[in-house]
């Protein structure tokens, strides 16, 4: 039932997997290939191939030996360092070196065994979230089992039952773990997929509360989040949902963290056409450009990308796509800060005082994405919005990225921004 | 009646009156230049009160061109050795001193008697008699005599020159007092305005309907305090200014104009503590040297007084007679005789005198000892302060500006937090500024304490006492 083409797939990219299947899981997390299959290669659909292979954009997804039929798999939980964006590295915590783990594939029926070894200063388990089976099985520490200690390496073992978007998480100590970033994706393809897609993307959005100038998500904080990735990432650095112009796409999203995320796709409307518990009907689905991610659960998305270009894609809520601000700062929005009569401005005067200080938000913060790109912040910090577009400053941050959308795809090449044909954009008329 | 011929009773009357005038009395100018070699080694600086008219215009001019610059500590305290009237009194008072030295060098005056004898027979004519007598004592106990009246003048010295000491020190202090005093009223004014501008830029926002009733009164009041404590530091840097006016005996325009740099000048601190500070201590205070002086001066006396303590009056003197119209003249002598008063109660007076003054001398030693420890850590611990403040906490307040900053920058505070952190940072620069003036007074304690300059800039000799013999005293070293 699996055929080597299968195995090569689940494995990663053509080329990456040499010795790697057979390879202990110290090695294991290093053979793990970026973005599990090559994000920019053409679609991935063959017939009779079994599944299309998800794609995880700035992740990988977990190599896996076979043992007397049993897919086994290989999870070290640990420090990791993740980068959310150039100039900001967060202490976290992970599984293989990752924040978010590496993304677990299988297909549903197969037996699985997962090792996991606890490189924490603490106990740990793992929960698999959404997946039934046995109740010794299902990671939820003094309940179900007794907590994986520093050093111990457990195994679970399970017949996948059901498809479908999963997720793995500890369950112990959780609201520290999870703060930390201890979270991965599990994906269970069906033996037959009834709808096939060519393209099908993991996102897993998470809010994390790194204080400005520090490096390690601080797990007291319970509503201030002050950072907002998408699989460990922050607009600029999210990778780009590439994809040719009418393949069929998914897009498979978790969440884990303490908030709800409406993830809006611009360009398209869209079915949500799965949960955490299962496939949706055709006849319950409904049109939509945002879905709701609610905390704890995940979401199926699906579309045909028909219309080429670069589509926006991103949490709803404004302030999750953008990065630290602070809440208590006062609000300058129409200020009048001239001298009024008075020999000098509050401007100078406040410089005079302070030399570093500038007026911002007067008319808006806008501004503030040029202004940060020259004005030095905390250590490790990001300005509270970036990235710049072919025509300027996108003012994003967070939990924001592009499906670029295009007729023709070069494997291995950035398409970049996208041209649009004359006559199909805004103009100016004052 | 004499027995002597003419002749030799002339010669030897000649010896007389030579021996009755012995008396090389000095002159009476009062000798300014011990003090000033005193006071030019207990400050550390050449001191000098010129008495020639084209001298003293010349340093006039030149204290005046110092008061028209911004003024610095030395020419503080030269303003204040000439213009501090209080000291220019102790210093003329020097000559009532000088002219009881005088006096100790005269022998006291010969007396005369002078008789009519009327003899019966003798028609009626008197025959006059004199005779010329001087106590002979009163020139044995002229060396010691000379002695305790020099030793009354080196005391006399040393008082006026610690006088001048206190005051040089006392303009000084007063100095650094005032010159602290105005860089705290500018860091002040920046404090105030750091306020000011806060409530300003609230006023501003609360205009504009972006702030509330209650965070525009919260600023006012910030700012308002700010004023009461701006009034401070201007009262307290007006009241260090008359100090130093005082101090430097200054009035009128000259009161009005000069002026101090904006900051303290900061203190060289990275010599180590001097070695062997409080030997150096008692070679150099003058209380110290005061107090030998007066127990040298009682064991000078207490000598003389057993050598001749049984007498108290001993006259040699000529008599002369007219007799029949010729002049006879002879050696006379006049011894009180010690029946009743032997002097022994005088002598044992000045022994105990003697014996308590050693003592005291001890206590003044152990004294200073004990003080210059105290003062010397003292120092230590305000070098110390200052150089806490200086290197740490002035900087750890610059860096929560700079941060704060870094974070107004990305929008992380606002306009009042880096308000708050540059307010923050003004407090620990005050807090420097009291700690680096405190300091310097520390400084000048220790240098009060030793009598000198603390040893290591420009070590000065150890002081003369008096002119001519110079100091066996310095070699005693008493207490401890
Ligand atoms: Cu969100």
């Amino acid at each position: 039932m699996l055929d080597r083409r299968h195995f090569l797939f689940s494995t990663g990219a053509a080329g990456a997997i040499g010795a790697a299947g057979v390879l202990g899981s110290a090695a294991t997390s290093a053979q793990a290939t970026d973005g599990g299959a090559a994000p920019l290669a053409p679609s991935l659909r063959r017939p009779g191939a079994g599944y299309v292979p998800v794609v995880t954009p700035n992740g990988s997804t977990l190599a896996w030996t076979l043992e007397d039929g049993v897919k086994v798999f290989r999870l070290s939980a640990e420090p990791v360092e993740r980068e959310f964006a150039p100039g900001m590295k967060v202490r976290a915590l992970g599984y293989n070196g990752e924040s978010p783990g590496p993304t677990i594939e299988c297909v549903q029926g197969d037996r699985v065994r997962i090792l996991v070894t606890n490189r924490l200063g603490e106990h740990t388990t793992v929960h698999w979230h959404g997946i039934r089976l046995p109740n010794g099985m299902d990671g939820v520490g003094g309940l179900n089992q007794p907590h994986i200690k520093p050093g111990e390496t457990w195994a679970y073992e399970f017949v996948v039952r059901d498809a479908g978007t999963f997720m793995y998480h500890p369950h112990a100590d959780e609201m520290v773990q999870m703060a930390l970033g201890l979270m991965g994706m599990f994906i269970v393809h069906p033996r037959e997929e009834d709808e096939p897609v060519d393209r099908d993307f993991v996102l897993l959005p998470h809010a994390w509360a790194v204080h400005p100038g520090t490096y390690r998500p601080d797990p007291s904080v319970m509503n201030d989040f002050n950072l907002f990735t998408f699989n460990g990432k922050v607009f600029p650095a999210t990778e780009p949902l590439v994809v040719r112009t009418g393949e069929r796409v998914r897009l498979r999203l978790g969440n884990l963290s303490m908030d709800s995320h409406p993830i809006h796709l611009h360009g398209y409307s869209f079915d949500v056409t799965a949960t955490d518990g299962g496939r949706i009907a055709k006849s319950a689905r409904w049109p939509q450009t945002t879905v709701n991610v609610p905390v704890g659960s995940t979401r199926d998305i699906e579309w045909t990308a028909d219309a080429p270009g670069d589509w926006a894609l991103h949490c709803h809520k404004s302030h999750h796509t953008m990065n630290a601000m602070g809440h208590g700062i006062p609000n300058l929005m129409g200020v009048d800060v001239s001298a009024q009569g008075a020999k000098r401005s509050v401007e100078e005067r406040l410089r005079a005082l302070v030399p570093g200080y500038m007026t911002m938000g007067i008319e808006g913060m806008a501004e503030h994405a040029v202004h940060a790109e020259h004005m030095p912040g905390p250590p490790n910090t990001l300005p509270m919005m970036a990235g710049r577009g072919p025509f300027g400053p996108l003012e994003m941050g967070g939990m924001f990225t592009v499906v670029k959308v295009r007729d023709e795809l070069v494997p291995g090449v950035d398409p970049g921004w996208y041209e649009r044909p004359p006559g199909t954009s805004a103009w100016r008329v004052g | 009646m004499s027995p002597l011929s003419r002749s030799t009773s002339i010669g030897l009357v000649s010896a007389l009156l030579a021996l009755l005038a012995a008396c090389s009395a000095p002159s009476s100018r009062v000798d300014r230049e011990p003090v000033e070699a005193l006071a030019s080694n207990a400050l550390g600086r050449p001191v000098a009160w010129p008495e020639e008219r084209d001298a003293r215009v010349a340093l006039e001019r030149e204290l005046d061109a110092l008061l028209a610059e911004p003024l610095e500590v030395d020419g503080a305290v030269r303003i204040a050795l000439y213009r501090n009237e209080s000291l220019r009194a102790e210093l003329a008072r020097l000559g009532v001193d000088a002219a009881e030295l005088a006096r100790s060098h005269t022998l006291a005056n010969p007396s005369l008697s002078a008789s009519l004898r009327f003899e019966r027979g003798t028609e009626g004519v008197g025959v006059p008699e004199f005779a010329l007598t001087r106590n002979l004592l009163d020139l044995f106990m002229r060396p010691a005599r000379v002695e305790l009246a020099a030793d009354a003048l080196t005391r006399a010295r040393i008082e006026l020159v610690q006088t001048v000491v206190q005051h040089a020190f006392a303009a000084r202090d007063a100095y650094f007092r005032a010159r602290a005093a105005r860089h705290l009223l500018a860091v002040e004014t920046l404090a105030t305005e750091a306020a000011d501008v806060g409530f300003e830029l609230m006023r501003r926002l609360h205009d504009a309907g972006n702030a509330s009733e209650r965070e525009l009164a919260l600023e006012e009041a910030a700012a308002q305090n700010a004023r009461v404590a701006l009034s401070q530091a201007a009262e307290a840097s007006d009241a260090a200014r008359e100090a130093l006016n005082r101090e430097l005996g200054l009035w009128g325009a000259d009161a009005q104009r000069w002026t101090v740099p904006e900051t303290l000048p900061s203190l060289d601190d990275s010599a180590p503590p001097a070695a062997n500070l409080e030997a150096y201590a008692l070679t150099h205070r003058l209380d110290l040297r005061a107090a030998i002086a007066h127990a040298d001066g009682l064991a000078a006396s207490l000598g003389f007084e057993r050598r001749w303590s049984a007498l108290s009056f001993l006259g040699v003197g000529i008599v002369g007679e007219r007799d029949g119209g010729e002049w006879s003249f002879g050696p006379e002598i006049e011894l009180e005789l010690p029946i009743f008063d032997r002097g022994e109660a005088r002598v044992a007076e000045l022994r105990a005198e003697l014996e308590a003054s050693e003592h005291e001398l001890a206590a003044r030693a152990i004294a200073i000892r004990s003080e210059v420890r105290e003062a010397e850590r003292h120092r230590q611990h305000a070098l110390a302060r200052a150089r806490h403040f200086r290197e740490r906490i002035v900087p750890a307040q610059q860096r929560v500006l700079d941060a704060t900053q870094k974070e107004f920058n990305f929008m992380l505070v606002g306009a009042f937090e880096l308000l708050d952190a540059k307010r923050a940072e003004l407090e620990a620069s005050r807090g420097a500024i009291e700690a680096l003036r405190d300091a310097w007074l520390a400084d000048s304690e220790l240098a009060r304490v030793l009598g000198a300059p603390l040893p290591g800039a420009t070590p000065p000799e150890p002081p003369a006492t008096t002119d001519g013999h110079d100091d066996a005293h310095a070699e005693h070293d008493h207490g401890g």
